[in-house]
C-alpha cells in the first residue's frame, strides 16, 4: 500500500518545499491553539537522542512535530531559528483539538516534544526554554565522553566538514573553538559551527552542561540517564522515560538503533589521553549527580 | 578568412593564433625544413599529411583544433567534456560535434600537419608521435587548445581512434611554461591521484620535447561537471583531501614562505623600488611575528571552480597544479578560492575583498586548525603570493598592462594585509 510518507519520499524538492511553506503558514496562522513543548530530548550528540525520539515516536501518547509526515526531530528553534520567534515554534507542534482527538483514543492527553542535542551544550539555551516552555521535561543522554568523542568525530568525518585525522582533531580543538564562545555571548543570534562541529572533546564534559541546565529548571524537570543503559535495554531505559513523562508504559514493538554510525576502534593512544583526560571530570559529574561513576 | 588563405604556410613567426601555436608547438620539426604547417592545402606530391585538423571556430579567431578524418574522433573531441564548459560553449560544442558524427565538417578551415614526401618519421618526430611513444600507444588524436594568454602553453587532449579519451598533455615551449610544468609534474607525482573525496587526474607520463618538459595525465571521468551554479563548492574536508595538514609550526619553518620571500627579493633587485618596499615590509611583519599555523604537505596554488569538477556521484576531482608549493600554510587554497570567485564573477580586486574572503573561508580556517589569531597572518601570505606572481608577470612582460592585478592593486593588497598585521586592531601572533 501506498502511504503518505512513500509519497512525500517520491515528491521533487519544490513540491517538498511548496508543502512545507503551506504548513508552516497554517501552522503560524493557528499558533495560538498549539501548546509548547512537553518534553525535550537534550543531548548528547551521539549519544541516543535519535534513538530514543524515535522509540517515544512509537508510543501512541507521544506526538511528533507538525506536520508529522515530515518526520524531523528538531526545529533548531533556540539556537538556529529564535529570531523567527515563539509563534514559528509553536507551530510546530499539534493543536490543543488535535490533541483532545488522540486523547481520546490513546486514554490520556498525548504529549509532545523534539530532541535536539545541541540543546544541551550551547549554554544560551537553558534560560531561553525556561522563557518559553517553563514546565517542559528535559531528558539528558549521557554516553560515555570517550566514546562519544570517537563518534562525533566519524560523524563530522562523514559529512564532510572533517578533514584532521581523530588525534589531530583533538589536539587542534582549543584553537578550532577560540572566541566562539564568546562571540556566542556577544551576539546572542550567532550559531557557530565549529562550536558544534569540532568540541570532540569538550563536549564531553558534561557536568557544566548539567549544572547549566540546573541553573533554569529545578532537578525533577531534568532526566539523567547513560546512553549505555539505553543500548544494553531499550525497553528498561524507555519506561525510566515515560514514568518521567507521566505516559503510561508501552511494550516497543522495535528497539533497533536509529542513525547508528557503524562500530570501528577508536586509536588506542586517543583511547587512553581521553580516558585519563576524563577521570576527574566523571568523578565531579557523578558526585554531583550522587551516583556511582557513570564510566570507569 | 576567405579562399584566399588557402594554402597559407603558417610558419609561427607571424603574430596570429596558429602562428603562436605553431610557435609552441611545432617549432622545431618546423625548422628542420622537413615539416610545414599548412592551412587548407592544396594537393602536393612533395608533402605527405601527417596530421589533419579542423580549425573552430574560425581561422580568424581559433580556439580549438579538432581532429579530422574520423567521425567518431571529431565528434569526441567535440562532445567531451561538455560539463566543463560554460554554457555558451557547450551548446555550440553540442550544435558543431552532433553533425559532425556523420561526417559534416564542423568548421569551415583545416590546418594540415604535412611531413616532406619521403622523410623517415623517426627523424623528425612530431610532438604527437612523442606522445604517443610516451603512452605506448599505437595512434592517438588530439584536440589541440589554442591559447594567447600569458600562460599559454599547448594543451592535448588525447584520444584513442574510436573517440575514447586516452590522456591529456601540456608541453611547456618557454621558460615559464617549463616551470610550470615541471611544478605539476612534481606535484601530481606526490600527489598520486588519491582515492578520498578528492582526486587528481595521475600522472601517465612525462618527458621533454623540443627540450622542455611535457606531462600526460589520466583523462578525466566523462560526465564531471564543472563546479558553477548548482554543482557545490570543496567542502573542508575535500580542500585538504590532497593538502591534508601534517603539522603545527611556525611560519617561518615552511617551506613555501621561505621559497616565497627568496624569490621576492630576487624581484626586488630588480627595480621597482615602491613595490619591493611594501612586499618587503609585509614579509618583515610576518618573520617578526612568526605565527603559529597549521601546515600542509602542499597548497594547490590554483583552487578554483574552473580547475575543478564533480562527477555525478559528487566525487572531486582537481587538475592545474602548476602553481603548487609544498609544506605551505594552511588555508591559502580557501582564501585563492573566496577572492578568485569575488574578482571572475564580479571584477572586486583582492585588496578589496580580502576582509569578505576571510570572513567567507574562516570555515575551512578553523577546519585546518587555524586559530583566528592566524588569519591575518595567513592572508597576508597569500597577498605576497598574488603580489610575486603579478610582479614576475610584469617583469616577464616588460610592464603591468597585460596583468590581472595592477601595480597599484598589488600595493593596495600589499598595504591591506600589513595593515591587518599591525593595525589597531591586530591580533598578537599564536605562538608555538
Amino acid at each position: 500500500m501506498v502511504t503518505l510518507t512513500d509519497i512525500k519520499d517520491a515528491s521533487p524538492r519544490w513540491l517538498k518545499d511548496v508543502g512545507d511553506t503551506l504548513t508552516r503558514s497554517y501552522g503560524r496562522r493557528t499558533a495560538a491553539a498549539r501548546p509548547v513543548p512537553d518534553f525535550l530530548i537534550i543531548g548528547t550528540k551521539r549519544g541516543g537522542t535519535t534513538s530514543l525520539f524515535n522509540y517515544l515516536l512509537m508510543h501512541p501518547g507521544v506526538l511528533g512535530l507538525f506536520p508529522q509526515i515530515r518526520g524531523r526531530k528538531s526545529t533548531d528553534y533556540f539556537f538556529k531559528e529564535y529570531h523567527r520567534g515563539e509563534g514559528w515554534y509553536r507551530s510546530h507542534f499539534h493543536t490543543d483539538s488535535y490533541r483532545r482527538l488522540v486523547a481520546r483514543s490513546a486514554g490520556h492527553r498525548p504529549v509532545s516534544g523534539e530532541a535536539s542535542p545541541y540543546y544541551q551544550w550551547d549554554p544560551r539555551i537553558a534560560e531561553r526554554v525556561r522563557a518559553t516552555a517553563p514546565d517542559v521535561r528535559a531528558i539528558a543522554l549521557l554516553r560515555n565522553p570517550v566514546d562519544r568523542a570517537w563518534s562525533h568525530h566519524q560523524e563530522r568525518a562523514a559529512n564532510g566538514v572533517e578533514p584532521l585525522g581523530f588525534e589531530a582533531a583533538l589536539a587542534a580543538e582549543e584553537d578550532r573553538l577560540a572566541g566562539e564562545l564568546d562571540a556566542m555571548l556577544e551576539d546572542p543570534a550567532y550559531y557557530s559551527a565549529a562550536y558544534d562541529f569540532y568540541s570532540y572533546r569538550s563536549r564531553g564534559l558534561y557536568l557544566p552542561q548539567i549544572q547549566n541546565w540546573h541553573a533554569s529548571f529545578p532537578e525533577g524537570q531534568l532526566l539523567v540517564l547513560r546512553s549505555e543503559d539505553m543500548y544494553s535495554d531499550v525497553q528498561g531505559t524507555f519506561d525510566t522515560v515515560c514514568d518521567f513523562l507521566g505516559l503510561p508504559r508501552f511494550a516497543l514493538p522495535s528497539t533497533k538503533p536509529f542513525n547508528a554510525i557503524t562500530r570501528s576502534r577508536i586509536p588506542p593512544n586517543a583511547r587512553k589521553e581521553l580516558e585519563d583526560f576524563y577521570i576527574r571530570p566523571n568523578q565531579d559529574l557523578a558526585d554531583y549527580l550522587g551516583r556511582p561513576l557513570l564510566w570507569t | 578568412m576567405g579562399k584566399g588563405a588557402s594554402g597559407r604556410i603558417i610558419t609561427g613567426r607571424g603574430d596570429s593564433p596558429l602562428d603562436s601555436l605553431v610557435e609552441q608547438l611545432w617549432r622545431e620539426p618546423v625548422a628542420t625544413g622537413s615539416v610545414r604547417i599548412v592551412l587548407d592545402p592544396e594537393p602536393d606530391t612533395d608533402w605527405e599529411d601527417a596530421e589533419d585538423y579542423w580549425v573552430v571556430p574560425s581561422a580568424a579567431r581559433p580556439t580549438i583544433l579538432i581532429p579530422r578524418g574520423h567521425p567518431a574522433v571529431t565528434a569526441a573531441a567535440l562532445l567531451s567534456y561538455r560539463g566543463l564548459r560554460p554554457v555558451r560553449v557547450r551548446a555550440a560544442r553540442t550544435l558543431l560535434g552532433v553533425p559532425s558524427r556523420f561526417g559534416l565538417p564542423p568548421a569551415p578551415h583545416r590546418l594540415v600537419v604535412q611531413r616532406r614526401t619521403g622523410a623517415a618519421s623517426g627523424a623528425f618526430p612530431l610532438p604527437l608521435e612523442e606522445l604517443q611513444a610516451c603512452l605506448n600507444r599505437e595512434h592517438l588524436y588530439a584536440a589541440i587548445g589554442i591559447r594567447l594568454g600569458d600562460n599559454r602553453k599547448p594543451t592535448l587532449q588525447l584520444f584513442s581512434p574510436a573517440g575514447v579519451p586516452a590522456g591529456y598533455a601540456k608541453l611547456a615551449w618557454d621558460d615559464a611554461s617549463q616551470e610550470a610544468i615541471s611544478t605539476e609534474a612534481a606535484a601530481l607525482a606526490e600527489v598520486g591521484g588519491g582515492t578520498g573525496p578528492t582526486r587528481a587526474p595521475r600522472l601517465l607520463g612525462t618527458g621533454s620535447w623540443q627540450g622542455r618538459p611535457y606531462l600526460i595525465t589520466e583523462p578525466l571521468p566523462g560526465k564531471v561537471r564543472g563546479v558553477r551554479g548548482r554543482i557545490p563548492m570543496p567542502t573542508p574536508q575535500e580542500m585538504f583531501a590532497l593538502c591534508p595538514v601534517e603539522r603545527v609550526d611556525s611560519l617561518s619553518s615552511t617551506l613555501q614562505f621561505t621559497a616565497l620571500t627568496k624569490r621576492l627579493e630576487v624581484l626586488g633587485a630588480t627595480g621597482d623600488g615602491e613595490v619591493a618596499r611594501a612586499a618587503g615590509t609585509l614579509a618583515s611583519l610576518l618573520s617578526e611575528r612568526n605565527a603559529r599555523v597549521p601546515v600542509t604537505a602542499r597548497w594547490h596554488g590554483d583552487l578554483v571552480p574552473w580547475n575543478t569538477a564533480r562527477e555525478p556521484d559528487g566525487q572531486l576531482w582537481c587538475w592545474d597544479w602548476e602553481s603548487s608549493d609544498a609544506d605551505a600554510a594552511a588555508g591559502l587554497d580557501a582564501l585563492h578560492w573566496t577572492i578568485s570567485v569575488r574578482r571572475e564573477s564580479a571584477g572586486i580586486p583582492a585588496a578589496d575583498s580580502l576582509d569578505a574572503a576571510l570572513a567567507e573561508a574562516a570555515p575551512f580556517l578553523r577546519a585546518a586548525g587555524a586559530p583566528p589569531s592566524s588569519w591575518a597572518d595567513i592572508a597576508a601570505v597569500y597577498a605576497l603570493v598574488v603580489a610575486e606572481r603579478a610582479w614576475a608577470l610584469a617583469l616577464r612582460n616588460g610592464g603591468w598592462s597585460a596583468s590581472r592585478t595592477s601595480r597599484s592593486q598589488t600595493l593596495d593588497l600589499l598595504a591591506k594585509a600589513a595593515g591587518l598585521l599591525s593595525g589597531p586592531g591586530a591580533p598578537p601572533p599564536p605562538r608555538s
